[in-house]
């Protein structure tokens, strides 16, 4: 069965149409590149998805489950959101920060308990942050930062993550290292839809790629699929070198077409 | 083995802050024009040291600590929705327009005609103005659009209120609104305190309830969401908490300013920026605050007539300066 369910999504505002007709779906154990240019209504799409954004037509539905049977408490700890460039507001402590992962298990009275405790621990291991334990949040570099807030997100113990941009202005090494650590949780069951630009990243790391243009899902399915030189030509309005050796492969934006 | 590094325990925090208080609140009791005799003043409630205690004294020490307490605690919850440690009651307006709304019933002469007018127009005043701020200062409320919102506020009330002024029918309806707005805990009667109480109540249980949302908004309002809380309701929970404690304190108070700025400041260093921490200790904080501002007008002589909103005027006015050119390199 799907874990999450999109049938025929529409998004209208301001009077501007910025998602038609679209249906997505993922599956446990998948990781799904969201990708497209600019504009293509990514972000939008993802924020539907995590019942941010309401839509103007169309059903969500989880489990199997219309979405919105299901309690808002519920539904905060099985789906979390990685928000494009993770904010952090206060200069909190790095384990502060992870904690706040646990709220969505906390009732307003109820004080952490040594199980919420160990839920903080594992998922800072996870991120591998446990050495930032006693940092403040905001004097970390971008690549620190980010895994902290994966932790936070690995704390609440979700089935889903979505992250939007999660790589974002960040240098090779964490890139890599974030895109594993997404890649892991849906390796272990969980499942994980990203918003992402770097298409090598996305061909890489994902097993499934859905490529937005305009409002529009344009294609579905694998990364040779999905980004073949007529899609890049016609989306993106480039024309990129492909790289193969065996299985891998890469793609390197070459030149405008448009 | 993990090492907790949390500076100093909720607990043991507040323990302290609330015996601080009340060896201030026992010490302001003893501080006066009269020398109390106390054995007459607890024995004989209806004597003259009996009614100095009981009638004058402790109703200016809760009142200096229940609007203390307000202050604080509005002040540290405004800063946590708004994620910006300049926000206070005063600088965004509240505290003004609360003024305004009670001078308004002053000057129309409704709180004669009902006990709940006055602590009503305020807390009418303060709601108008945290809605203003909202709709101007908006969900990414940045430092600049706060400030300016509230100068906008500020000066829109005082010019209201100088209208009344203007029209007010005699010298002395005058007077007394201006000795009224200058903000003050003294000669208050346990009445004015009964009949304010349960407005600030509410107000405290409102902000005091909203921690754990605040500490999520830490993290922005998409993510406090998607952790679970209904960002929208919850902020008018806050909102509404504040008008109604900051109005029903400012309806029998006056204005007293700073005490919501400052307050969250000194406690940061002690208790960390957790919004949630800092929400009882802020309240706390604020009643001790204004506790020993209060005090110090009891206790020097050449300021005896001093209003107390003028002395944490005058105190507040350079901590802002400083707090300004502090955080002046992250105020863009």
């Amino acid at each position: 069965m799907n874990l999450l369910q999109a049938n025929a999504i529409s998004v209208v505002i301001d009077e501007r149409k910025i998602l038609d007709d679209i249906s997505v779906h993922v599956r446990r154990g998948e990781c799904v590149g969201l990708i497209g240019p600019n504009g293509a209504g990514k972000t939008t799409l993802l924020r539907v998805l995590a019942r941010l954004q309401q839509p103007r037509a169309g059903t969500l539905s989880w489990e199997g489950a219309d979405m919105h049977t299901i309690a808002t408490r519920q539904l905060a700890r099985a789906l979390a959101y990685l928000e494009q460039g993770a904010p952090a507001h206060w200069p909190l402590r790095v384990e502060t920060v992870v904690a706040l992962g646990r709220l969505p298990h906390l009732s307003w009275w109820q004080r952490p308990s040594a199980q919420d405790q160990t839920a903080i621990d594992h998922a800072m291991q996870l991120a591998e942050v446990d050495y930032l334990r006693d940092r403040i949040v905001t004097t970390l570099s971008g690549g620190e930062r980010l895994r902290v807030m994966l932790a936070r997100v690995f704390a609440a113990q979700p089935q889903l993550i979505l992250a939007d941009e999660p790589v974002a202005a960040l240098d090779p090494y964490h890139q890599l290292h974030v895109m594993e650590l997404l890649h892991e949780h849906a390796q272990r069951g969980g499942a994980v839809i990203a918003v992402l630009h770097d298409l090598n990243l996305a061909a890489r790391f994902c097993d499934r790629l859905i490529l937005l243009s305009c409002g529009q899902l344009v294609c579905e399915g694998g990364a040779r699929e999905v980004l073949d030189a007529e899609h890049l030509r016609q989306v993106y309005g480039v024309e990129a070198r492909v790289l193969e050796t065996g299985d891998e492969y890469a793609l390197v934006p070459w030149r405008r077409v448009r | 083995m993990t090492i907790k590094m949390t500076a100093i325990s909720d607990r043991r925090l507040l323990s302290c802050l609330i015996a601080a208080l009340l060896a201030v609140l026992l010490f302001a009791l003893t501080r006066g024009a009269v020398d109390l005799n106390w054995r007459a003043a607890v024995t004989d409630v209806s004597s003259l040291h009996g009614t100095i205690l009981w009638q004058v004294r402790l109703p200016r020490a809760l009142m200096a600590i229940v609007v203390g307490a307000t202050l604080g605690l509005s002040g540290a919850a405004l800063q946590g929705l708004l994620r910006n440690p300049l926000a206070g009651p005063d600088l965004v307006g509240v505290t003004n327009c609360a003024a305004l709304g009670a001078v308004l019933t002053l000057y129309f002469g409704l709180a004669g005609a009902s006990w709940f007018a006055l602590p009503l127009g305020g807390m009418l005043g303060a709601g108008i103005s945290v809605a203003i701020i909202f709709m101007l200062a908006g969900r990414r409320a940045s430092v600049l659009t706060l400030i300016l919102a509230g100068m906008a506020i500020n000066a829109m009330v005082s010019s209201l209120i100088a209208l009344a002024l203007n029209f007010s029918a005699n010298p002395f309806a005058m007077s007394e609104i201006v000795y009224w707005l200058l903000g003050s805990v003294a000669n208050r009667s346990n009445n004015d305190l009964l009949m304010t109480l349960p407005f600030m109540l509410a107000g405290w249980l409102l902000l005091l309830s909203s921690g754990r949302f605040l500490d999520a908004l830490s993290l922005g309002e998409e993510t406090a969401q998607s952790l679970g809380f209904p960002v929208t309701a919850l902020r008018w929970r806050v909102v509404g908490g504040v008008a109604l404690c900051v109005g029903a304190a400012v309806s029998v108070s006056g204005s007293i300013g700073f005490i919501g700025l400052v307050v969250p400041h000194l406690l940061r260093p002690w208790v960390g920026y957790e919004p949630r921490r800092l929400l009882p200790a802020s309240a706390i904080g604020g009643a001790l605050l204004l506790l020993i501002a209060d005090l110090i007008v009891l206790a020097v002589p050449a300021l005896r007539e001093v209003k107390v909103g003028v002395i944490t005027a005058l105190i507040g006015g350079p901590f802002f300066l400083h707090l300004i050119y502090k955080n002046r390199s992250s105020l863009t």
